[in-house]
Order: C-alpha cells, then sequence, then structure tokens
C-alpha cells in the first residue's frame, strides 16, 4: 500500500511525528510504512531512542568522511608503492614498443634536483580499478576492484557489484527507473554491464548517468570523459550516448567517445556496426574505422579513418600514440598517474606503452628517444622537446 | 600493515572517525581544523601496530586530544597561548560545559546510536540521515539566533507511547472501514 511513498515524503511524516505534530492521516501511512519492511520499524524505534541526540548525530554526518578516505587511500597506495619499487627496480621495457620520433639533446639537468624529479616520479602510481556509484537517493558507494556489493534501488532494480562489474537485473514491472551515476576519478578506470546488456568501460576522470531500467522507446545515456561502448543489439530501441551538445544513435555497435572537457575536441570512433553521429543541425553516418571529430571552438565537424583499435586499446591495458603531440600524450598520462603531467612542444610520437607500466618506466621508455626533458616544479612535471626538432 | 592490521585500522576508521571530528570540534571549536586534525591521526595510525595497543579506541581518542591541543597551541599569533594557560582554558572549558566523564558517556551514547544507524538497510538508513542532519541544521540556526532549540522545534506534547496507541486505534478503524 505505501509503495509509492517518497523518501521525502516519509521524512516528513518522520519529522511531524517526532515533534508530536503529526495527523490520524500521517500516522496510518506510518504504520503502514513500518509494516512494509522491519528496517523501516527499526528506523522508527532508533529515531525514538534518539530523541535528544539527532542533533548530534546529524552533526556527525555533516563530517566529510569521502574526502579522509580518499586522501587515506592515496597515502596507502604511495607507501605499498614504494615498497614494491624497493622490490622490483626493474626497467621493462614493453616488447611492443615502437616509438617514431626525431632525435636532439638532452640537457644538463643538476644532480639534485633530478635526484628530486625521480624520486617524485618513482611515487607516481599507474591507475587500478575503482569508481564511485551515485544511487538515486544520492548515496555514494565506493567501488573498489575486490569488494561485493548487493543493492536494491527504489525501483526494484537489483544490482550486484563485484567480480570485476556491476549488474543490473531488473523487474520490468516495477515503477519509474531512477538515474544512476559511475563516476570514475582520476587515477582510476572502470566497467559494467547495463541492464539492456550493454557493455560500458570508462577511462579515468570519467563519468555515465544511466536509468536502472530503459523504459521508454529509446535508450539513453549521458557521458564525460572518455568511454567505451559494446551496445547490446535491439533492433526496437535505439540507443543514445550523449556528451554535452554532441549525441550518437545506435542499435548495436562497438564505439568509443572521447569527450574530455581539457581537449580541443571531442571524437567518435566507431570499431564495428554503423553509428550515427549529430551535433546541432549536423550529422554524420560512420563506418568502421571511421572517426568523426568535433573542434570545440570552431564546432566544426570532421570525419577521418583511424585506426579504431588502437583508439580503444585503453580498454585492453595499452596506451597507444598514433603522431599525438607531447601536450596530448601528457594529458592522457596526466590522467592516468593522477600527477600534474603537462606537455610543451609540437614534438609528435607514435607507439604503444603498456599502460600498467609505471611512470618512470614509461618516460624512460620516451627519454630513449633522446628528445624530451622532464622538470619538475611545484608538484608539477613538465616534459619539454629538447632537440631542435622541438617546439 | 600486515592483514589483520589492516581490518582494525578499517573498523576503527568506519566507526570511530566521525566520532574523532565530532570530539576534536568539541576541543577546537572548529568543524574544518577538527577534520583535518581527525585526518591528520589517522594518517599517523597507519604507521602503528594497532594489534599492540591495549585499547585502540582509547588511544584515538587520546591522540585526538593531543593533537587538538597542538593545534590551539600552534594557531597563528595573537591566538597564541602558552601551553599551561591552554590547558587549563580547556580544563574549565570542559567543566563548564559536561564533566570529561559526562562528556566521554555522550560519546558513547553516540557511538552506540551511531552505529545502529549505520547498520540500517540503505533506504531507511539515508531517511535517518535526512533527518538528522536537517534537526542539525535546526540546532545551528537556533544556535545563531541565541534562543533554545525548544523554540524551534514544536512543543513536545504528547509521549511516543500515546501516538503508537494511536497509530493501532487508527489501524483498528482501517480494518472495518476498508
Amino acid at each position: 500500500m505505501t509503495n509509492n511513498i517518497t523518501d521525502e515524503q516519509i521524512k516528513e511524516i518522520l519529522g511531524a511525528y517526532l515533534s508530536r505534530k503529526i495527523s490520524d492521516e500521517q500516522l496510518l501511512t506510518l504504520k503502514e510504512w513500518t509494516e512494509d519492511s522491519p528496517g523501516n520499524m527499526k528506523l522508527l524505534e532508533l529515531l525514538e531512542k534518539s530523541e535528544g541526540h539527532l542533533a548530534d548525530l546529524g552533526k556527525l554526518y555533516s563530517y566529510d568522511q569521502n574526502r579522509v578516505r580518499d586522501y587515506i587511500d592515496g597515502i596507502r597506495r604511495k607507501g605499498s608503492r614504494r615498497r614494491k619499487l624497493v622490490n622490483s627496480l626493474k626497467y621493462c621495457a614493453a616488447a611492443a614498443v615502437l616509438l617514431v620520433a626525431g632525435w636532439g639533446a638532452s640537457l644538463w639537468m643538476d644532480s639534485a634536483r633530478q635526484a628530486r624529479t625521480a624520486e617524485f616520479i618513482s611515487h607516481a602510481e599507474p591507475g587500478n580499478r575503482g569508481a564511485f556509484l551515485t544511487l538515486s537517493n544520492g548515496e555514494r558507494i565506493a567501488l573498489a576492484g575486490d569488494t561485493t556489493h548487493h543493492i536494491t534501488e527504489q525501483d526494484g532494480t537489483f544490482i550486484t557489484i563485484g567480480n570485476e562489474q556491476v549488474i543490473y537485473d531488473t523487474d520490468p514491472s516495477q515503477a519509474v527507473p531512477v538515474l544512476n551515476t559511475i563516476e570514475v576519478m582520476r587515477g582510476k578506470e572502470y566497467s559494467l554491464i547495463l541492464s539492456d546488456g550493454t557493455r560500458v568501460w570508462l577511462n579515468s576522470g570519467s563519468s555515465i548517468t544511466y536509468p536502472s531500467r530503459f523504459s521508454g522507446p529509446t535508450r539513453e545515456v549521458k557521458v564525460t570523459g572518455e568511454v567505451y561502448f559494446e551496445v547490446s543489439h535491439d533492433p526496437a530501441r535505439q540507443f543514445i550516448a550523449s556528451t554535452g551538445d554532441m549525441s550518437v544513435k545506435v542499435y548495436g555497435t562497438s564505439f568509443n567517445i572521447m569527450a574530455y572537457m581539457d581537449e580541443p575536441s571531442l571524437r567518435t570512433t566507431l570499431v564495428e556496426g554503423r553509428v550515427e553521429v549529430v551535433y546541432g543541425e549536423s550529422n554524420v553516418m560512420l563506418s568502421p574505422g571511421g572517426q568523426a571529430s568535433l573542434d570545440r571552438e570552431s564546432g566544426r565537424m570532421t570525419v577521418r579513418e583511424v585506426d579504431a583499435g588502437a583508439v580503444v586499446s585503453w580498454t585492453k591495458g595499452t596506451f597507444s600514440f598514433f603522431n599525438d603531440d607531447l601536450p596530448s600524450i601528457c594529458r592522457k598520462l596526466s590522467r592516468w598517474y593522477s600527477i600534474d603531467i603537462e606537455g610543451e612542444g609540437s614534438l609528435r610520437f607514435s607507439g604503444e606503452i603498456e599502460k600498467y607500466e609505471s611512470l618512470a618506466d614509461l618516460l624512460e621508455i620516451l627519454k630513449l628517444t633522446n628528445e624530451i626533458e622532464v622538470k619538475l616544479t611545484n608538484e608539477k612535471l613538465t616534459i619539454v622537446a629538447s632537440g631542435r626538432n622541438g617546439r | 600493515m600486515n592483514r589483520n592490521d589492516t581490518h582494525l585500522y578499517e573498523t576503527l576508521f568506519r566507526s570511530h572517525f566521525r566520532l574523532a571530528v565530532f570530539y576534536a570540534e568539541n576541543l577546537v571549536g572548529s568543524p574544518d581544523a577538527a577534520q583535518d586534525i581527525a585526518q591528520e591521526v589517522f594518517v599517523r595510525l597507519l604507521d602503528v601496530d594497532l594489534s599492540a595497543i591495549a585499547d585502540p579506541k582509547r588511544y584515538l581518542f587520546r591522540s585526538v586530544r593531543n593533537a587538538s591541543y597542538k593545534y590551539l597551541r600552534s594557531r597563528p599569533s595573537g591566538q597564541n597561548l602558552p601551553l599551561e594557560e591552554t590547558e587549563a582554558l580547556l580544563a574549565s572549558a570542559i567543566r563548564e560545559d559536561h564533566s570529561e566523564a559526562d562528556y566521554h558517556s555522550l560519546l558513547d551514547t553516540l557511538r552506540e546510536l551511531y552505529e545502529q544507524v549505520e547498520n540500517l538497510p540503505p533506504r531507511a538508513r539515508q531517511i535517518f540521515k535526512m533527518i538528522a542532519i536537517e534537526h542539525h541544521t535546526y540546532a545551528e540556526t537556533a544556535e545563531k539566533l541565541s534562543i533554545s532549540l525548544h523554540s524551534v522545534k514544536t512543543q513536545m506534547s504528547r509521549s511516543f507511547q500515546t501516538l503508537r496507541k494511536r497509530m493501532g486505534r487508527l489501524a483498528g478503524i482501517l480494518i472495518i472501514f476498508h
């Protein structure tokens, strides 16, 4: 009977109950609600018991525990990294490394400064699995690589988190679906399966907002950052992924969206199938290997052929660069190693590097080209082209 | 940190972090500073062998108290008081407000309630939190306007027991007319 009561309504009724200003009608609803689940009854009893301490409990909940949690996890990671480095400080260039670049001369760096920089770099950890799931009631759950959670959303959707995945199991007879958000911070990556079976991979610094169940004529999600989709085929319901003004419409296909705010262009790359990319009045159809690129400044959309496998190689543990300039490479590294790295100059690189390498190893590989110089200023690394082919 | 220690640390953090901030705020008066103090204490605990400590909770609160004193002493010039003076000030503040023992029994009560809230099913817990945080806001408003909490909240006339009884009777009526 009280299935349809919202949290906001029950909160109001409980408030009235606590202040003894409750109407008979409200009392009745409250009774039904407490009979709905033992948890509700316990909540009522706990509220009665907490009388006089509610304000203090509210104060407790006003403290930001998650912030400190993240901070401590960060320190812990660095600590274990230090130990790992001592044990296995070995240089291992990935076999697949293939770097094409010009040549130059590395500049002299005073040794103390060099040591400080090396020490700073040695603390930069490659990213790992993890994200935050925000439920429709605003509750934020930290998802680590190895924890298992079982959650029931307000619409009855059963969420299983664990085994490296978030899986949605919905009951179609239930009420209106609710919105969930997965947010992946810098230095993290994550993947999940939506309720329609669509697989989603999120790169560092990305997010996706989606309904617990797709109930309408279309399946719509919103993304930021970089996200790769393998959309489950459903000819009756179009899948629409949108980011700001650009949206991608598909029926069943694999594609990658890159829409970081700090990148000059938004890119949609098609791996398989067929998609339509829509921006304002303009739209283009892509076939496999096609990449639509929308320039943020001019608002112009262009299409080119790319190596789609390389574009989505981040979902398989590799950084792929092809003719990418230093600033754009450094933005990628910065997101993954969660430290500030800035690239200067127009030097371009192509090649593949394992993304679980330590930053120190990765920079060694880049340095092999004898073209770059790494500087540390105020907790920020700057990588500059040092040779005459630089700037 | 070994596995066992990690577990102890996690448990302590989850059940006591917020209480540590609460305690520190009572000592230093600022929620932001209190949060920093509690954070600093928990960072230092990372290097402590918790399994070797007889009463980790007591150890935690003592560390928070020491860190709070240290914070009060190290505040920028003008507010800088010598150690003895700070402690005397604190001691008298505590005496005025609650006796220290009273204060710790308040912390115990809060810890117990907090634990029970945390054990509620997620949705019930969320509702509880919303209500508690609202009450906290009332209490703050009352303090800012320097009026008593009672005049902000509605005067309480009937007991919960009476309410519960009425709830039962109403249900009877429901059955009859349904």
